[in-house]
This record gives C-alpha cells, sequence and structure tokens, in this order.
C-alpha cells in the first residue's frame, strides 16, 4: 500500500504537532472562542503537547532550510500534508523565527494557548516581530519561546532582500535549470509538430520529463519559475505560447494545492492544448489585420484539430482524458458565450477553467501580427473584467495573486526616475507591491544591465511608499527578455547578449 | 573507524564503506526479488525488507546518506562497483540505467514506507512496458521519497537548452507606433494610445510628469517625480478588494478543486462526439472509434456501466441524424467493442462487497446485446471468462453467449470447454435454446466433446433428449468413456425406434466391425442394443445376422477372439421387433457347431438377462 494510505500509515508527532498548529492558527482567526469548532481545536493542540512532553523535556518545532525539525528530529510528512508544511513555513518567516520551543507546564488553560496564537497571529503586523514576540511571550506565555530566524537577519545585513520562497537573486544552478526545463518543453512540441508532419504517432514520455522538471523548479524557486512565463519569441510564438500557457496553468496549480500527479496532468494539457494549430495552416496567423469569417472559422478548428490529435497520442486514457477536457473547453467560457457549443458550461472542469484564463492572459500579452502585445497590467484588467463573464472569479483572483497587481515580468516606471521589472509578490503582502529589479539604463540602443532587487512596498520613515510605480509597459516593446533578468545569467553557456560582462 | 591490528594492512575507509555498502546491496536486490515473489503478509518477504531497512537506516544514520552512480551494470559508491546485475538473471537495477537515472541517493530519515516504495517502483517498471505507460522516473517522480532523490542524464535531449532560451527573440512590436492612431482592434484590447520609443526615452517620460509640490524626493536619487493627489491621475493600481483572497474565497476554491477536479470518463465523450460528427471519412473517425472504444474499455473497469451505455447511445443516435456521411460507423464501433482489450475491462473490475446491483446488471445485459454474435465478441467474453471475478457479470456472460449461440461459429464451443468451468457449461447449456434451424445444437454437439462426464452428460441430455435422431451428429457419444454418462446416452437414444437412429448406429457398427476399430465392450454392446430397440427397417436384422453367422476357421475352434460383436449383434436380434427378417438367424446361431457362434448367442441371453 501507498506510504499516503490512511489505513497503513501512522502520523508521526511532528506532523500531529505542525496540523494542530496550523489549524489552530486558522481557527483563532475566523471563529468566536464558544465556536465548537475553536474548542475541539484547542483541546487537541494541547492534547497533543501533553503527549509530546510526556518525558518531561521541551518540545521545539524548528525550521532549517525548508525543512522541519522535532528535537533536532526531521518530520517526515506525507504529500498531503506539504501544503501545510509549506503555510507554516510562511507564517514562521513573516515573523522572522525560524523555531518555537514549548517547555512543559501543566495545566496549561485554554485561554493561554488561544492567547499564544493570538500572539503569533498578530506579531506579522509589527516591524520587528521576533523583538516583538520576545516580550510578549511572557508570564503565562513564558512557557512558549521564539527562535531567531539567523539566515534572514544575515541577509537583511548584507542589503540583500529577504531570499525566502525566491524574493531574492536565483541561485545560477537554479536558473541553469530552469532554463533547461523550458527549453526542453520547447523541443518536445517541435518533435511533436515533426512527428505530425510526418505522420507518426506521439508518445508522452519526453513530454511528461519536461513538465516534471518545470515542476520541479516550482516546487524549488515559484518566483524563478513564474519567470519563465514571460519569455516571448516574435518568429515562434505558437510553441512558447503553449509552454508558457502550461507554466501559468501548472502555477495556477500550485496555488490551488494540486498534488503532483494532478500538476504533470495540468501541464501536458497546457502544453498540448493547441497541437491542433500545428497541422492547421499557420498562415492564418500570420495575415495582417483581422481574420475574415472563413478564417476565422479555421483558427476556431485548431480545437477540434487538437482533440483529434490528442486523442491519437500514445498514453494512457486516463492522460488522454485529463488533455482532451481542457483543450475543449478553454475557449467554451462559463457563459457558454465561445466556441465549440457548450450547453452546460457550468460543468467546465478546473482544467478547464484554469486554461482558459492563462491561455487568455498570455495570448494577450503576446505580439500578433495584427496587433501588438497589451502590457500584463492591461491584459490582468481584461482578465478581472472577464471575470464577470466567462471565466471563473474565484480563480481569477487567484491568478491575480499568483502573478501579482503589476505582472511577474512587467516593465515599471517608477517615480524615483528608474525602471524595474517586476518580480514576485510576496504571499503575506496586502498591498500587493512586488519585488523588482531595477535596471541601469545605459545608451540607447544597448540592453540596460539588472541592477539591485529592491521592494516596492519599502516605506520612508514617514509611511510614504519609497518607490511609486508611474506606469506599466511591456517589455517586450523595449527588446527586453525579461527572464534575461530575473533568472540572472546563464552560468556557462555562450549567448549573444552583451548583457552581462564577461 | 578501522583498528589496525599488528601486522594487518590497513584498509581505506572508502573501501570499507564500499565493501559494506556491496554487502547491504546483496540483501537489497534479494529484497526486491522477495517482493516481487511473495504476498505482502509473507513472512519471509517481511524478514527481508526490515533487514535491508534496518542495514539502510544504520548506513545512513553513520554516513548520512548512500550515493549510488547508476551504470550500465551496476552500481558504483566512492568510485567502486559496489553490484553488478548477473547475466542471465532478471534485472533489479539495470532499469534504472534504462530509463536515464545517472544517480540515487537515499538520505538519513529514510521511513521504510518509502524503502518500500522504492523497491515497488523498481519491480513494477523492471520489465519494459508499454510505450504509452509510464516509466520508472516518472514513478518516482510522482512518489516524491522524501528520503530517496535521483538525477536523470541530461543527454536524454538533442540540444542545448541554455543557448537554446537564449537564442529566443523578443521583436518589437510592429503595429501602430508610438504616438500614432490605433485601429479599433487595439482600442478593444486596450492598447497604449502613446508609448516612448526607447528606455531613455521612457526615463524622459518620467521626468515630464507633473510633480505634486511638497514631497520629498528619494533618498540618494536624482529629483524624482512624485506624484501627489493633486497631479494628473495616478497610475492605476489594481484595488486589493477585487483580487485579494478572503478566507471564504480560499474555502471556495477548495470546493471548486474537489467538485470539479476529478474527470470521468464521461466528460471525454462530447468532445470526442464533436470530432466525430465533423468527421468525413473513415481514415478520421477511425481514431477517434478508438478513443471511445479505449472509454468503454476504461468505464467498464470501473463499473461505470451507466458511462458505457451513454457512449453506446450516443453513437448510434449520431449515426442515425449524420447516416450520410456516418451511416457504418456503428457496425465499426461493435467490431472494436468485440477486442479482447476493449472487453478485458470487465476483468480488470474488482468486485464490491455488496455485489453489483440490480440496475447494473441490466445495464451489462444490454452492453453484452449491443455486441455482434459474429466477430471475435463471444470469442473474446469466453477467453476473458476466467479472469471475471464478479459473479453478476459471470452470469450476463453466460446468459450472452447463450442468446448469441445460434448465429456463433460452432467452433467456439472448443473454447467454451478450454475456458468455462464444468458446473458453467452446464449451467450454459440449461440457457440455450436449441433449434435446427440455427448454430446452436452444432453448438451444444462442441460442448458434448468436454472431458468432464458431467458436461458430456448435460450436453446429451439437451440434445438427445427432445430429438435422439441428432445421435447422427454425436457418434462420438457413442463411446462415451463413463458408463453411468453411457447409459443415460443409450437410455435417450433408445426412447422410440427410428430409421434415423438405426442408420446412425449401423454406421457406427458397421464401421468399428469393417474396419476392426477396438471399442470398451460395454460401448459395443450398448450400441447393439439400441440397435435392437430403434430397429425398425429389415438393414439391422441384416446387419446383425451377418455379424452374428459369420463363419470361419477360427470361429469354429473358437480360439478366444473377441466375440464383443457376435454378442452385441445377438443381442440385437433378441430385442428386435418381429418382422424385421431376424427370424431363425438366431436359432441358427444356437444350434451352431461354430463354437464362436454358440457362445456369442449364451453371452447374448446372459446380458440381456442383466439390467439394461
Amino acid at each position: 500500500m501507498s506510504q499516503d494510505h490512511p489505513e497503513t500509515r501512522r502520523v508521526s508527532d511532528g506532523e500531529e504537532l505542525l496540523t494542530a498548529m496550523f489549524r489552530l492558527l486558522q481557527v483563532v482567526k475566523i471563529h468566536q472562542a464558544n465556536n465548537k469548532l475553536f474548542m475541539d481545536n484547542v483541546a487537541s493542540f494541547r492534547q497533543t503537547l501533553n503527549k509530546l512532553w510526556a518525558n518531561g523535556r521541551p518540545v521545539e518545532c524548528a525550521l532549517l532550510r525548508g525543512r522541519f525539525y522535532l528535537n533536532d528530529e526531521r518530520i517526515v510528512y506525507s504529500a498531503a500534508m506539504w501544503n501545510t508544511a509549506d503555510k507554516i513555513a510562511d507564517f514562521f518567516q513573516d515573523r522572522r523565527i525560524s523555531g518555537l520551543k514549548f517547555s512543559p507546564a501543566q495545566g496549561v488553560a485554554d485561554e493561554s494557548i488561544v492567547s499564544l496564537m493570538d500572539i503569533l497571529n498578530r506579531a506579522k503586523r509589527e516591524p520587528s516581530p521576533y523583538e516583538w514576540l520576545v516580550e510578549n511571550l511572557t508570564g503565562e506565555l513564558a512557557w512558549v519561546k521564539a527562535k531567531k530566524d539567523e539566515d534572514q537577519e544575515k541577509q537583511e545585513k548584507d542589503g540583500r532582500p529577504v531570499a525566502a520562497g525566491g524574493l531574492g537573486h536565483v541561485s545560477p544552478e537554479l536558473a541553469d535549470e530552469a532554463r533547461r526545463a523550458y527549453s526542453q518543453a520547447l523541443t518536445v512540441l517541435r518533435a511533436a509538430y515533426k512527428r505530425l508532419q510526418d505522420k507518426r504517432k506521439i508518445g508522452l514520455q519526453k513530454a511528461k520529463r519536461a513538465v516534471q522538471e518545470l515542476i520541479d523548479v516550482l516546487f524549488a524557486d515559484e518566483a524563478a519559475f513564474l519567470a519563465l512565463s514571460t519569455i516571448r519569441n516574435g518568429t515562434d510564438s505558437l510553441f512558447t505560447h503553449s509552454v508558457n500557457t502550461a507554466v501559468l496553468a501548472i502555477g495556477l496549480g500550485y496555488r490551488l494545492r494540486l498534488n503532483r500527479g494532478a500538476l504533470e496532468q495540468l501541464g501536458l494539457a497546457g502544453l498540448f492544448h493547441d497541437i491542433g494549430k500545428v497541422g492547421a495552416p499557420l498562415q492564418v496567423a500570420s495575415v495582417a489585420g483581422r481574420l475574415d469569417g472563413k478564417e476565422l472559422a479555421l483558427a476556431k478548428s485548431h480545437v477540434l484539430a487538437s482533440l483529434f490529435h490528442i486523442i491519437q497520442f500514445n498514453a494512457t486514457f486516463a492522460l488522454k482524458l485529463a488533455m482532451i477536457v481542457p483543450t475543449t473547453e478553454h475557449h467554451q467560457g462559463l457563459d457558454g458565450s465561445g466556441y465549440p457549443q457548450n450547453k452546460n458550461p457550468q460543468k467546465i472542469s478546473l482544467f478547464g477553467r484554469i486554461l482558459a484564463i492563462v491561455d487568455q492572459y498570455v495570448a494577450m500579452t503576446s505580439a500578433r501580427p495584427w496587433r501588438p502585445e497589451m502590457t500584463p497590467f492591461e491584459a490582468l484588467k481584461v482578465i478581472l473584467d472577464k471575470a464577470t463573464k466567462d471565466l471563473d472569479p474565484l480563480l481569477v483572483k487567484l491568478f491575480v495573486n499568483m502573478v501579482g497587481p503589476w505582472p511577474v515580468g512587467s516593465l515599471l516606471a517608477l517615480n524615483t526616475r528608474e525602471l524595474a521589472l517586476s518580480k514576485i509578490t510576496p504571499t503575506n503582502r496586502e498591498d500587493g507591491y512586488p519585488m523588482a529589479m531595477l535596471l541601469n539604463v545605459g545608451q540607447d540602443g544597448q540592453l540596460p544591465t539588472p541592477g539591485e532587487i529592491v521592494d516596492l512596498g519599502e516605506k520612508n520613515s514617514d509611511g510614504s511608499l519609497r518607490r511609486r510605480v508611474l506606469n506599466c509597459f511591456h517589455p517586450s516593446q523595449y527588446g527586453l527578455q525579461p527572464v534575461d533578468y530575473l533568472l540572472g545569467p546563464p552560468s556557462a553557456a555562450e549567448t549573444s547578449h552583451s548583457l552581462y560582462p564577461s | 573507524m578501522t583498528q589496525e591490528r599488528p601486522g594487518q594492512i590497513a584498509i581505506s575507509p572508502s573501501l570499507e564503506l564500499a565493501e559494506q555498502v556491496r554487502d547491504g546491496l546483496q540483501g537489497f536486490v534479494a529484497t526486491v526479488k522477495h517482493c516481487a515473489l511473495y504476498p505482502d503478509n509473507n513472512q519471509i518477504r517481511k524478514d527481508s525488507l526490515n533487514k535491508t531497512f534496518q542495514w539502510l537506516s544504520s548506513f545512513l544514520e553513520a554516513q548520512e546518506s548512500l550515493k549510488l552512480f547508476v551504470g550500465l551494470h551496476g552500481l558504483t559508491y566512492l568510485g567502486q562497483v559496489v553490484h553488478q546485475d548477473r547475466q542471465g538473471e532478471q534485472n533489479v537495477i539495470f532499469p534504472l540505467f534504462r530509463d536515464g537515472i545517472q544517480w540515487i541517493e537515499f538520505l538519513e530519515g529514510l521511513t521504510i514506507d518509502e524503502t518500500l516504495g522504492f523497491i515497488n517502483v523498481l519491480n513494477r517498471y523492471r520489465l519494459v512496458k508499454e510505450e504509452d505507460e509510464d516509466d520508472l522516473v516518472t514513478a518516482m517522480w510522482r512518489a516524491d521519497f522524501q528520503g530517496v532523490k535521483y538525477k536523470t542524464a541530461n543527454d536524454y535531449w538533442d540540444i542545448d537548452p541554455i543557448t537554446e532560451v537564449a537564442a529566443l527573440k523578443v521583436v518589437q512590436a510592429q503595429g501602430p507606433g508610438p504616438g500614432q492612431g490605433q485601429g479599433p482592434e487595439t482600442q478593444v484590447l486596450g492598447g497604449h494610445a502613446a508609448q516612448p520609443a526607447s528606455l531613455g526615452d521612457l526615463l524622459q517620460w518620467i521626468d515630464a510628469q507633473p510633480r505634486a509640490p511638497g514631497h520629498a524626493a528619494a533618498k540618494g536619487r536624482p529629483a524624482g517625480v512624485n506624484v501627489g493627489p493633486d497631479g494628473p491621475k495616478f497610475p492605476e493600481r489594481l484595488d486589493p478588494k477585487i483580487w485579494r483572497l478572503t478566507p471564504s474565497d480560499e474555502q471556495a476554491l477548495s470546493i471548486l478543486v474537489a467538485q470539479n477536479s476529478q474527470m470521468t470518463a464521461l466528460d471525454g465523450l462530447i468532445p470526442a462526439l464533436t470530432v466525430l460528427r465533423s468527421s468525413k471519412t473513415t481514415a478520421s473517425r477511425s481514431p477517434v472509434l478508438a478513443y471511445l472504444a479505449e472509454t468503454v474499455r476504461f468505464a467498464l473497469a470501473y463499473g461505470e456501466l451507466e458511462t458505457v451505455l451513454t457512449v453506446i447511445r450516443s453513437i448510434t443516435e449520431l449515426a442515425k441524424i449524420k447516416a450520410e456521411t456516418l451511416g457504418s460507423v456503428t457496425a465499426e464501433f461493435q467490431e472494436l467493442l468485440c477486442r479482447e482489450d476493449v472487453l478485458d475491462g470487465l476483468a480488470a473490475y474488482r468486485p464490491t462487497k455488496q455485489g453489483l446491483s440490480q440496475a447494473d446488471r441490466e445495464r451489462t445485459k444490454a452492453f453484452l446485446a449491443f455486441l455482434p454474435s459474429r466477430g471475435g465478441g463471444v470469442e473474446a467474453l469466453i477467453k476473458l471468462f476466467p479472469q471475471i471475478l464478479d459473479q453478476g457479470i459471470r452470469e450476463e456472460i453466460l446468459l450472452a453467449v447463450a442468446a448469441k449461440v445460434p448465429q456463433v461459429n460452432p467452433d467456439v464451443a472448443q473454447n467454451v470447454n478450454a475456458n468455462f468451468p464444468p458446473e458453467t457449461i452446464v449451467r450454459l447449456i440449461d440457457f440455450i435454446h436449441l433449434s435446427e434451424a440455427d448454430q446452436s445444437v452444432n453448438f451444444v454437439v462442441g460442448l458434448s466433446r468436454n472431458v468432464n462426464p458431467s458436461v458430456r452428460e448435460k450436453a446429451a441430455h439437451a440434445l438427445l433428449g427432445p430429438s435422439p435422431e441428432r445421435i447422427g451428429h454425436m457418434a462420438h457419444l457413442l463411446i462415451e468413456p463413463d458408463p453411468t454418462v453411457g447409459r443415460q446416452i443409450f437410455a435417450l437414444i433408445s426412447q422410440k425406434r427410428s430409421l434415423i437412429v438405426e442408420k446412425a448406429l449401423l454406421k457406427f457398427l458397421k464401421t468399428s466391425y469393417d474396419f476392426n476399430q477396438p471399442r470398451p465392450r460395454e460401448a459395443l454392446l450398448n450400441c447393439y442394443r439400441c440397435l435392437g430397440r430403434c430397429a425398425i427397417s429389415t438393414q439391422a436384422a441384416e446387419f446383425a445376422g451377418q455379424v452374428l453367422l459369420k463363419k470361419g476357421f477360427r470361429a469354429f475352434w473358437g480360439f478366444g477372439d473377441d466375440i464383443s460383436h457376435r454378442v452385441g449383434a445377438a443381442m440385437a436380434l433378441q430385442l428386435m421387433p418381429p418382422g424385421l427378417g431376424q427370424d431363425g438367424l438366431l436359432a441358427q446361431a444356437a444350434g451352431s457347431f461354430f463354437r464362436d457362434l454358440r457362445k456369442a448367442y449364451q453371452e447374448a441371453s446372459s446380458e440381456l438377462g442383466r439390467r439394461f
């Protein structure tokens, strides 16, 4: 039986503690103290602590380099648990702590536990959360001690912003891995095109590997992963469109806490959702100006063509099903206004809803022969407008959360006479201001060089924003490929850019 | 740490470790094999797994990790070969190499569940699978073992990915330039009306934005542009209220995921039908039909019988609506459904404790009724029958086979004999409606050749009971080896006098006699008894007389030859009704000088005295 089978797998003490703590932290925020769920969770947390205190020693839950430890022993948790662990890791990092130590305290009152959770929740808003916690975990809460996050402190001293979740610079190895994963996905699509031309069957072994490697990049660094979705290629837009759609679809699936298998299927669906276009006359897309009725019909038939090709993939039935359904649905619209016609648009699958959003976003932010690309910001506005019509409103919200209100890769003009490329928006950021990489603008005609990474949410001493975004532009319109900046220079390859001094 | 003894050469730590790993891997490989051979609760398997895990845990506690590099023929550790797959043995490690794994690393904290999970993956993918299935790397990736890491070879791909991405070029917009009027399409999409052409222009644009009085410039920066509330329009900022997720949004998203993330086979039906509807040639619809057949297979395996019927109904309705282009699609689809790789969905279905519901049994019946009688459907069902676990499905298959028997090739009976258990064939015979107008009789005649006597008995009763003349098709039953069954067969044949039965018996006996074919004595005598009871023409007496009264040297002296035929002939003559020409023949035998003739007459009388 699998490790995760409920009948065979024993939940470890560490998992139990993390789960109980996380649930209680959530419940305290939402419910009143007299609520049954509230009281049950308090009891559950106390029970867990009492069990761990049975040997009379303190219980320490620590976070070190992304892994949790219970009294120095690594907590091994199931796939179902990693989302919770991820959230608790964010929780710790937001409060600049790397652990909590609970000393044995007999007869800990419910009020004390509730108070502890409340203080932990509130600490996030303080300018110096760790110091504030030290001040407040006293008296009836003296049995709890917070441990400072030394790594974060060190990074702050170095002048670099917090690198948790990929907010700082990306390591060269990871950047290479990200580029490699993207390129492999492009290779897979090109190979599929060739096989279609040769009337040969398409297998998915390499496609699976490519998508798996993309997902591995995502798990390592979400910011680096999302940066890949900004890649554009003017002469070969069909393939980059599909890969970018896959990237954003996987990113959205990640935010939905889909498991690895589902992310893989979603990625493959994104990668091949337009495979029918490679079989159809591409010159339709090359015609300048609007498409006439016949050409539009031809463009719409790409959905059927895609289905026809996917049906014949050398793949298991379950995988083909996972690809066919969203491919059919991604242009249908929740209001039934799209194509092919759907009489029950409310039954559109989750994958179909995801693809609808990301496909449109990528299309709008890519140049077409008959129109220039929209800025990511403008595209986001259109997407938000469509959330009341043909796109799923909840998923649109989640999408905006993922790419940020100033989407990843946007070229921002700042009031400080600086230009910057937006990076990921930290998940704890209520105002939505992203991290950004400043650009050192040289002479006209030359590409700018990368500058420091700054926090656009940083405030002056008077509370005003240190830097304000004046406007948002599309980097392609200035010949910029954001990924070249956001991922840093390739570690060992030759490039045709003079971006990085040798 | 090694402790040197006097006179002993110190072994380097890495060699010693490699030796430990070599020993440990022997146990590991043995465990892999045990897990393949034995079921979960087998003690040998459990002990082997525990032992391997203990060794691994201890090693990892001391060394923190165990990193093994994978080569064509084996594994290396710290530069030393620590395992090689033996020639002629089923490879344990080779699949790692085959699927492109460069190294595999076990980490401290590895659990026994992960160890077993990894072993299961190795066993699952030891053999090369079908191209459409996952490989070992995908299985490892999905399992995401926290305690087992790996790296795959980069030479899986033909290109240098770093250069490839660097070669992707942004092409600046060719559309309406900055400051130029824009067409309605760009206005619809919301493009910027006026945009600085270069980055330098962009900086100048920033400078040109109106300043708000009294707002301090950012520290250390050139006097920048501050846009205050009295200035021109702020750049737009999305109101957090419209995009920030609330706790109830989070809950709603969880529900959305739970409700909409599972796809069923039915979800793929409409897309497939959409493509089918638009297809105009056999070449364009064949792949779609193949996919729909896969859908049926998938649905059968999961017991989604309503889905199966929905697929069938949808296709038949579509065929009616689009008769011109899709007229033969129903027949094509039926043929596809008859394939073993589709019908094995029935075998893949795991029965529940409650068993198949009545409604699902009806659906199964309807599905089986859709399969054509001719073609491989019935044969495939018969072949799969032993693998089908659900009793309800077995029953429905039985009924379906019985219903299709009239049209089916009688040779199919051989498959039934080979694949159905005897008790099932006995039941099957009950369901078959026999008619001379179709293949049903021949089919049951085929069943009567079963090695099991109860099947032969059942077949004989079914065939001969209502119509003894059918013995003409079943001469093999005349030499039924089982005495009990044999007696029943002859009792059935002898129910009434009949020219057809007489002829059949005569044919059999003549062939046996003329060609001196060895026959069991009891069977032979029974045949002659039947002949006597069924005789209706003079031919019977004529033949019996010839056999009984044949003279010769040996018959005179009675050399102990087998006189079964003479005995049988004498019995037949005694049992025949008068008027068939047998008068005097028996008297001749009784009073003959030929010893064998007299003996035959006496033995016949004695036999007839016994219960028939």
